[in-house]
């Protein structure tokens, strides 16, 4: 008896032509992500070009994003600040691929930006723009502690997302 | 502390879909099974090589020999009625405006058998055994689905 591995390898065309019978499934599924007292105003604050953060005045934190209850000293969180929408890179990567696995001809630079006025180390994932279109020249723009300064959508197509945010340049670009 | 929500306004809700499909591909048995179906509106069972089982669906392996099934035969338009159940309801279980008989029938030296509805019977007279004939849908609306069998009939 044979021992090697068989197979029937299928393409998209021997599906889309009737090759090869399938059956689908199309499903609906909708949902409504109810975001909370904390994420809600922190969407808020971004329709309104604002990045808010909430302090804690038992340990003293500024955290963001923002939560209603301080997870270190287990008491309720105090009060809403408004913090700059700029910080420093604390991490970053250079993707080549998007969410769904498809090849990028540019990169997408995803990073942690730690934002000013937070205490250290509270910052927001968020992408890095206007920083090169291949890995060198990333690698080159691109520090661990790099001051990033957030780039906005137009007020009037902001609509309290995250995305509200195009991206994070380089504070020192002139533009 | 417990936190309440006073005022529903001032949470934000995310609106979203999960775009979820699947596409699910029959294999090499279920292939030639449904293209079968498809082309000729009829039913084959695979046969084992080692035990001649013949079943039904086809398989690729057979399940007492584990043997390769490479061979096909016709299974034959008319069964038994092996088990049946009367559906009154509908997945959303609202009343059906007419009971719906599901039908598990076998054929005659074949293992395993086809599900389908049973009509052209009262669901009184329904009975374990009794004859019934496949009939399918016309060849220009079979898609290779279980849906190509219209229904099962008396015989």
């Amino acid at each position: 008896m044979s021992t090697a591995l068989r197979g029937t390898p299928l393409r998209e065309e021997d599906i889309r032509t009737g090759k090869a019978l399938t059956t689908e499934w199309h499903g609906k599924i909708d949902y409504t992500f109810d975001a909370g007292a904390a994420i809600g105003q922190f969407l808020h604050g971004l329709k309104d070009g604002k990045l808010l953060g909430r302090k804690c005045h038992a340990c003293g934190r500024t955290m963001i994003p923002p939560r209603m209850f301080c997870e270190r000293c287990f008491r309720r969180s105090d009060e809403w600040v408004e913090l700059k929408d700029s910080g420093r890179v604390n991490t970053f990567s250079v993707s080549f691929v998007n969410w769904d696995a498809s090849r990028r001809q540019t990169p997408q630079v995803p990073a942690v930006i730690e934002i000013d006025g937070a205490s250290q180390g509270m910052g927001i994932l968020h992408l890095l723009g206007e920083v090169g279109n291949s890995l060198a020249e990333v690698l080159e723009h691109v520090k661990v502690g790099m001051p990033v300064q957030a780039v906005w959508k137009p007020a009037e197509q902001r609509e309290g997302s995250i995305t509200d945010i195009l991206y994070f340049r380089p504070a020192a670009t002139k533009r | 502390m417990r936190e309440y929500v006073v005022k529903n306004t001032e949470l934000k809700s995310v609106p979203g879909d999960w775009g979820v499909w699947h596409r699910y591909t029959y294999g090499v048995a279920g292939e030639r099974f449904f293209r079968e179906v498809k082309d000729h509106g009829r039913l084959v069972a695979s046969v084992c090589p080692q035990c001649r089982h013949a079943v039904l669906p086809p398989s690729l392996y057979c399940e007492d020999c584990f043997a390769e099934m490479t061979e096909y035969q016709p299974v034959g338009d008319v069964g038994t009625v092996h088990s049946f159940t009367v559906l009154r309801e509908s997945l959303e279980e609202t009343a059906l405006p007419e009971p719906v008989v599901a039908a598990l029938v076998q054929f005659e030296g074949v293992k395993g058998g086809f599900l389908g509805a049973l009509k052209g019977v009262a669901p009184e007279q329904v009975r374990i055994g009794m004859r019934v004939k496949a009939v399918w849908k016309p060849p220009g609306q079979r898609q290779g689905a279980l849906s190509d069998l219209s229904h099962f009939s008396p015989a």
